[in-house]
C-alpha cells in the first residue's frame, strides 16, 4: 500500500502566474525513504507542505494511508514535519519542545515522560533536555527538531532540507545517522533536498522535480543509469554530464560542430542532444569511439584530477589519475552503448526501440 | 576635550529636563507656610510631610489614584488584548496588504483627542456610561489602538512563520499560537507598549474631565487641576505639588518593573532591522 499518494495535484500561488505544481501524480511506497530532489523553485517544498496540510492544493487529491486527506487539518493528519530552520520554540526548554505535541493530544504525563526519554536517548540528546534552544549548536537543535517529530510516531515524516543549515562535516555524519534511524523504525519519509548526492545516497525512492513537474521517479540507481529526461541526466551525477548537440539520421549521430560522428542503434531522425557521463569516458585509450583534443582545464581532486578536453565546441570532462599539462593534446574514448540521446526540443529521452 | 563638552551638554539637558521635577518635589516637601517665602530657597531647610498627608487626609486623593489605576489599567489591558488579536490577524496577511490596512488605523491616531471630546461624550451619554469606568476604558482603548497595533504588528512580524507552522503540526489552535507562542516571544514589545499606553491614560485630562464629572470619579490629573483652596483666591501650591509628585510614582514603578524588557524592546528592532 502506498503511504502517501498524490492524484493530479496542482497549485499556483498567484492567479495566472507560473504554477508551482502541475498535475502531480505520485505514490510513495509504505516504509520508503523518498527523496524529492530538484533545484530551488521547482515546487518540492510546496509538494511537502501540501502533504503536511500547510498549503491547500488548487486541484487534486492527497491520500495518506489510503485515506483522502484534503479536508483533514494538519494536526489530525498523523504526519510530522522537520523544518529547514528547525522552528523550535525559543521560549520553551528542549523537553517541552519535544513533549508539546503529545501534551496537546492529551497523552498522560507519565506516558509523555517515557516517550520523550526514549526519543532523547535514541538521538543522544538526553543531557540537553533542560536547556533552551538557543543554548544548543545547530546539530543539536536539528536533533531536537527530529525528536519532536519522532516522539509522535506519525504515519509519515516530512523533512524539509533538514541538513542544509549544518556544517559540511556534521552534515555528512548526520546523513548516515538519519538513514539508519529511519530504516530502524521502518518509517515512511518524504525528504526534500536540492543536493543530488544527499538524495542519491539516502533515498530508496527518488523523485526528480523541475518547474513544478515530476521529471522522473523511481529507484536512485535506475534513475542514474536510465534518465528519462535531459534535466534528470544533467541534475543527477557527481560530475555534470557532458552533452553535445547534434543530429540523428539513418542510425548515425553527427555532432552539430562536425567534430565527430558515430553509428548508433537509434532509428529516429531528429535534432538531439547526445549525453555521456564523465565516468564513462576512458582517457588515453582507443575503444569504440576515439576522440582527441586540447587539455583546457585541470581541477585536482586528490586521488584523481578532473580534466577538461576541448573537442570542437564541447568541453569533455573526465577523471584521470595522471596529471597532464594544460595545452597538451590528449586522446580518450567511449562506448556508444553509454551514449544517451535526448530530443532537442522536448528534452525527452530517445531509446533505440522508438 | 570632546568628552568634556559632551558631558557638559548631557548635564545641561538633564538639568533642563529635571529641574521642574526637582522643583515640584522640593515644593511638596516644604512646610505649608514657607512655599512663597522670599528669597527663594532651593533646598528646603526643614522637610515636612504636611502637604502629602493633607492631600490624602483632607482630600479624596487616594480615591483619585484608585480611579486612575482602574481606568488606566483597564484601558491598557484591553488595548493590548485587542491590539494583539488584530496584529495576529494582520501578520497572517502579506505585508503590503497588512500595511495598507494599518494605515487606516493611523488616521485615527492623527485626530487630537480634544476634537473627540464632544462626540465621545454624546455617545457615552447615549450608552449611559457617563461616570462609568467603562467610558474611559473604551475611549482610551480606541485612542491607543493605532499605536499599539503599530508596535505589536512590527513585533509579531519578527517571529518566523515556520514557528506557527510547526505549532500547527504540533496541534496548537490559532488562539493557542497567539497566547502560548507569539505573546511570550513578544514580551519586550508588549512591555514597552503597555508602559506607553498606561502613561498616556495616566496623564490624560480632557476626556477624564468630561466623561467622569462626578468628584468621586475624578482621575488624578482632573483631581489635581480642581484642587482648590479655602476660598477662590487661594491656590494650595504645596498640596498641588505634593499630588503631582505622588502622581509620578506609579509611572516610575512601572518603568522600573519592566526596565529590562523595555530596553530589550527598544533595541531589538534596531539590531534586526
Amino acid at each position: 500500500m502506498a503511504a502517501v499518494e498524490l492524484r493530479g495535484i496542482s497549485k499556483s500561488f498567484i492567479e495566472g502566474s507560473f504554477p508551482a505544481l502541475k498535475d502531480i501524480h505520485l505514490g510513495i511506497p509504505d516504509g520508503a525513504f523518498a527523496g524529492i530532489l530538484g533545484p530551488s523553485g521547482c515546487g518540492k517544498t510546496t509538494l511537502l507542505r501540501i502533504v503536511a496540510g500547510l498549503e491547500r492544493p488548487d486541484a487534486g487529491e492527497i491520500l495518506i494511508a489510503g485515506q483522502v486527506a484534503n479536508r483533514i487539518p494538519p494536526r489530525e493528519r498523523n504526519v510530522a514535519m522537520v523544518f529547514q530552520n528547525y522552528a523550535l520554540y525559543p521560549h520553551k526548554r528542549v523537553y517541552e519542545n519535544i513533549a508539546i505535541g503529545l501534551q496537546l493530544r492529551g497523552v498522560s504525563k507519565e506516558r509523555i515522560a517515557e516517550k520523550v526519554e526514549a526519543v532523547a536517548n535514541m538521538l543522544k540528546i538526553e543531557t540537553l533536555v533542560d536547556r533552551y534552544p538557543k543554548q544548543l549548536s545547530g546539530g543539536q537543535q536539528q536533533r531536537v527538531a527530529l525528536a519532536r517529530a519522532l516522539v509522535r510516531e506519525p504515519e509519515v515524516f516530512l523533512l524539509d532540507e533538514p541538513l542544509s543549515n549544518l556544517d559540511a562535516q556534521v552534515r555528512e555524519a548526520t546523513r548516515s545517522e538519519l538513514k539508519k534511524l529511519f530504516r530502524g523504525i521502518k518509517a515512511t519519509v518524504l525528504y526534500v533536498t536540492h543536493d543530488q548526492t544527499e538524495a542519491m545516497m539516502m533515498s530508496d525512492y527518488l523523485i526528480v522535480m523541475d518547474r513544478g513537474v515530476i521529471r522522473q521517479a523511481g529507484e536512485p540507481t535506475h534513475i542514474y543509469r536510465d534518465p528519462a529526461h535531459r534535466f534528470v541526466a544533467e541534475f543527477i551525477g557527481a560530475h555534470r554530464i557532458i552533452s553535445v548537440p547534434g543530429r540523428l539520421q539513418n542510425g548515425r549521430f553527427q555532432s552539430a560542430d562536425e567534430a565527430f560522428g558515430f553509428d548508433t542503434p537509434m532509428r529516429v531522425t531528429s535534432e538531439v542532444l547526445m549525453a555521456i557521463r564523465p565516468e564513462n569516458l576512458i582517457p588515453e585509450s582507443q575503444e569504440e569511439i576515439g576522440l582527441q583534443g586540447e587539455v583546457v582545464l585541470i581541477e585536482p581532486m586528490g586521488p584523481t584530477n578532473l580534466i577538461s578536453v576541448k573537442v570542437g565546441q564541447t568541453e569533455w570532462r573526465m577523471c584521470f589519475a595522471r596529471r597532464p599539462i594544460e595545452g597538451e593534446i590528449m586522446g580518450f574514448s567511449f562506448s556508444s552503448s553509454n551514449a544517451l540521446f535526448f530530443d532537442a526540443k522536448s528534452g525527452l529521452r530517445l531509446k533505440p526501440g522508438n | 576635550m570632546k568628552k568634556l563638552i559632551f558631558s557638559i551638554a548631557i548635564a545641561s539637558i538633564l538639568l533642563y529636563c529635571l529641574f521642574p521635577f526637582f522643583w515640584t518635589i522640593q515644593t511638596a516637601l516644604k512646610p505649608a507656610g514657607t512655599v512663597f517665602r522670599l528669597p527663594v530657597s532651593y533646598l528646603p531647610e526643614t522637610i515636612s510631610l504636611e502637604n502629602i498627608i493633607d492631600v490624602f487626609s483632607k482630600r479624596p486623593f487616594g480615591r483619585y489614584v484608585l480611579n486612575s489605576l482602574i481606568a488606566g489599567g483597564g484601558a491598557t489591558i484591553l488595548t493590548l488584548w485587542v491590539a494583539a488579536v488584530l496584529s495576529f490577524r494582520l501578520r497572517a496577511l502579506d505585508l503590503r496588504r497588512a500595511l495598507r490596512i494599518q494605515r487606516w488605523f493611523l488616521v485615527g491616531a492623527i485626530l487630537p483627542p480634544a476634537l473627540l471630546v464632544i462626540p465621545v461624550f454624546v455617545v457615552m451619554k447615549q450608552l449611559s456610561l457617563v461616570n462609568n469606568y467603562l467610558a474611559l476604558i473604551l475611549a482610551y482603548t480606541a485612542l491607543n489602538l493605532p499605536f499599539a497595533v503599530w508596535m505589536l504588528h512590527a513585533a509579531f512580524r519578527q517571529i518566523p512563520k515556520e514557528l506557527d507552522e510547526a505549532a500547527v503540526m504540533d496541534g496548537f489552535s490559532q488562539s493557542a499560537i497567539l497566547y502560548r507562542i507569539i505573546l511570550p516571544l513578544s514580551r519586550p514589545s508588549l512591555a514597552v507598549t503597555a508602559v506607553l499606553v498606561f502613561i498616556f491614560c495616566w496623564n490624560e485630562f480632557i476626556l477624564a474631565l468630561s466623561l467622569m464629572p462626578a468628584q468621586s470619579k475624578y482621575t488624578v490629573p482632573v483631581g489635581i487641576a480642581l484642587l482648590s483652596g479655602a476660598s477662590g483666591y487661594e491656590i494650595p501650591w504645596g498640596e498641588i505639588n505634593a499630588a503631582v509628585a505622588l502622581t509620578t510614582v506609579p509611572i516610575i514603578l512601572v518603568i522600573a518593573a519592566f526596565q529590562r524588557w523595555i530596553i530589550e524592546g527598544l533595541t531589538t528592532g534596531a539590531v534586526k532591522g
